[in-house]
């Protein structure tokens, strides 16, 4: 049998050490105090961030498709919220009402932000289909109705945050006119950009980069009057092409993932290719990129990730994972589960089958996450 | 390399059986490589901390990989160009890992005794393989599951645990097999 237990602590760090996987590794330090002690709590062999495929709804369900199963964490009433995006594992919510927190699962914390309604020029750029729809949801008697309307003018949250030593933080809501900041301290939400409509954020080198659903890529100062600067105003893919755009930080740059779509018969709207461009500092501007090399991109609803394939287990470097790219006011667009990886080699498309469609919780489809466990 | 027909050792077990060795083989093991360039040749070098069972399989191990090692060296000497060489090189490669799978398909009562003998031998292939056969043996095992298979008393107190499962809970929810979704098509 052998006695397990009282090896040495060297060579229990070795094998700890060839342990491929986070979870395995937490639970062979949680089995007896001689294997916890010899091993460090954050193992810098393994990946910090993980991918998981997040399911929503009353409980929690990450899904890992590398180990085909499932974790869960209850949450309970979970359908009275509305979820708005998820980064480094934060995942943004908004509700009961109109109450705004960010939520890490794993970590089971939970920050407070200012309610919606405290979000300046909230209302701008209100359509009267916005007006129509929140009706709808009155007559209808929706019980989701007080979350009903302030979806559509809050349509996407993400948390950006400062890997190095600062540990900096700014919480962004996407509005329908321009973004709302909030950083922890501030008395309220800030807001910038206002008229033009946002894709995306990334803190990046110290910056906050913005892009609107144009193309236009700027700066935002956040140490003082949230002023927009603008640094690259041409953008790389048609205005007007019907396309998703990404910020995604990876290690050495700054990168744009243009998700291009086309429609079948019904209307259904589905992914067919991507483009990936990176920031050139010198003399701003765009790059194509065709290879990814070892990096493998996980389009979230928040902050997508870019991640080294050869540290994760099951996935391929040169892809681009996607799901159901969200916007609840092109709700009628989403009939099929426009779900499945790209790979850059050869653009080909695999579709990721699920089998359990979302048809009546507030939450949208399934959506990447990359928590950071340490 | 030459054959080596030459120098052999002699390798004493704890319990007292005589293994001979050519050289090059216990060379494999560095601590043994030090007695023997350092400490001047012995007739037999005694090893106090392996038993003749134990003793018997790190020899199969080492003369594997030692014949593995000419096999590839002498195979590329004689192929033309490194391409060559190359593609000759890999299937010996493959047979090698698929010998040293099985090599590790033992109970765990030997693979314990085989770490710490890879150890103390200063074998790294050897220590690297039994290491990862034992990591193996631990994949997707609940706490309580690995505590079991490896008969480890749990000397954890209830306050540590509550508080590893408190910084983690997430992988230690109960395992849920879901084929929520199909493989990518």
């Amino acid at each position: 049998m052998g006695n397990w237990e009282y090896l040495p602590t060297d060579l229990i760090i070795s094998i700890s050490t060839c342990i491929a996987r986070n979870a395995d590794y937490i639970r062979f330090r949680a089995t007896c105090s001689s294997w916890r002690s010899a091993t460090d709590n954050r193992p810098h062999h393994l990946p910090r961030q993980i991918p998981f495929l997040l399911l929503p709804g009353e409980t929690f369900t990450f899904y890992s498709p590398s180990e085909n199963r499932s974790y869960l964490i209850p949450f309970p009433n979970g359908t009275q919220y509305h979820f708005l995006g998820s980064s480094h594992g934060w995942l943004f919510l908004m509700g009961p009402t109109t109450s705004l927190f960010l939520l890490n699962p794993f970590a089971r914390s939970m920050i407070a932000l200012p309610p919606v309604v405290e979000i300046p020029n909230l209302f701008d750029q209100v359509t009267p289909t916005d007006v129509e729809r929140y009706r709808g949801f009155m007559d209808r008697g929706d019980r989701l109705s007080t979350i009903g309307f302030w979806k559509y003018l809050l349509h996407k949250g993400k948390l950006c945050l400062d890997r190095g030593s600062t540990g900096f933080w700014i919480a962004v809501a996407f509005l329908k006119s321009g973004l709302a900041f909030y950083r922890p301290g501030d008395k309220s939400w800030a807001h910038a950009g206002r008229y033009w409509q946002f894709a995306d954020a990334e803190l990046y080198n110290g910056q906050l980069y913005t892009i609107t659903r144009g193309g236009i890529l700027s700066t935002i100062d956040l140490a003082g009057s949230f002023k927009e600067a603008v640094v690259v105003s041409s953008s790389p893919f048609l205005f007007g092409q019907d396309v998703s755009i990404y910020l995604v930080g990876s290690a050495q740059d700054l990168l744009l993932v243009v998700r291009k779509y086309s429609y079948n018969s019904t209307g259904c709207r589905k992914t067919i290719g991507f483009e990936v461009y990176k920031l050139e500092t010198e003399e701003p501007g765009w790059t194509r990129v065709n290879k990814l090399g070892d990096q493998v991109i996980f389009l979230e609803r928040g902050t997508s990730v870019s991640l080294p394939a050869s540290k994760l287990d099951g996935f391929e470097g040169n892809c681009i994972h996607f799901t159901e790219a969200y916007d609840p006011c092109e709700e009628d667009k989403y009939k099929g589960m426009d779900i499945g990886c790209y790979e850059l080699e050869g653009g080909n498309i695999r579709q990721l089958l699920c089998c359990s469609p979302y048809s009546e919780s507030a939450w949208p489809g399934p959506t990447w996450v990359t928590p950071c466990l340490w | 390399m030459a054959d080596n027909g030459g120098k052999k050792i002699t390798l004493k077990s704890s319990d007292g059986e005589e293994f001979e060795v050519p050289e090059v083989v216990a060379m494999e093991s560095q601590t043994i490589r030090h007695v023997i360039e350092d400490v001047c040749a012995k007739n037999s070098i005694p090893l106090l901390n392996v038993n003749s069972k134990i003793l018997s399989k790190v020899i199969e191990y080492c003369k594997k990989h030692v014949a593995a090692a000419e096999a590839a060296a002498s195979k590329a000497s004689t192929e033309e160009g490194t391409a060559a060489a190359a593609s000759v090189t890999k299937p010996s490669d493959e047979d090698l890992k698929t010998w040293d799978a099985e090599f590790v398909k033992v109970d765990k009562g030997t693979l314990f005794n085989l770490i710490l003998a890879a150890n103390y031998l200063h074998i790294p292939g050897l220590l690297d393989l039994t290491c990862q056969a034992a990591a193996d043996m631990i994949k997707g095992k609940s706490a309580k599951e690995i505590r079991k298979f490896f008969n480890l008393k749990n000397c954890i107190s209830p306050e540590e645990e509550e508080e590893i499962r408190r910084e983690n809970q997430w992988a230690f929810e109960e395992e849920k097999r879901t084929r929520a979704f199909d493989a990518y098509a």
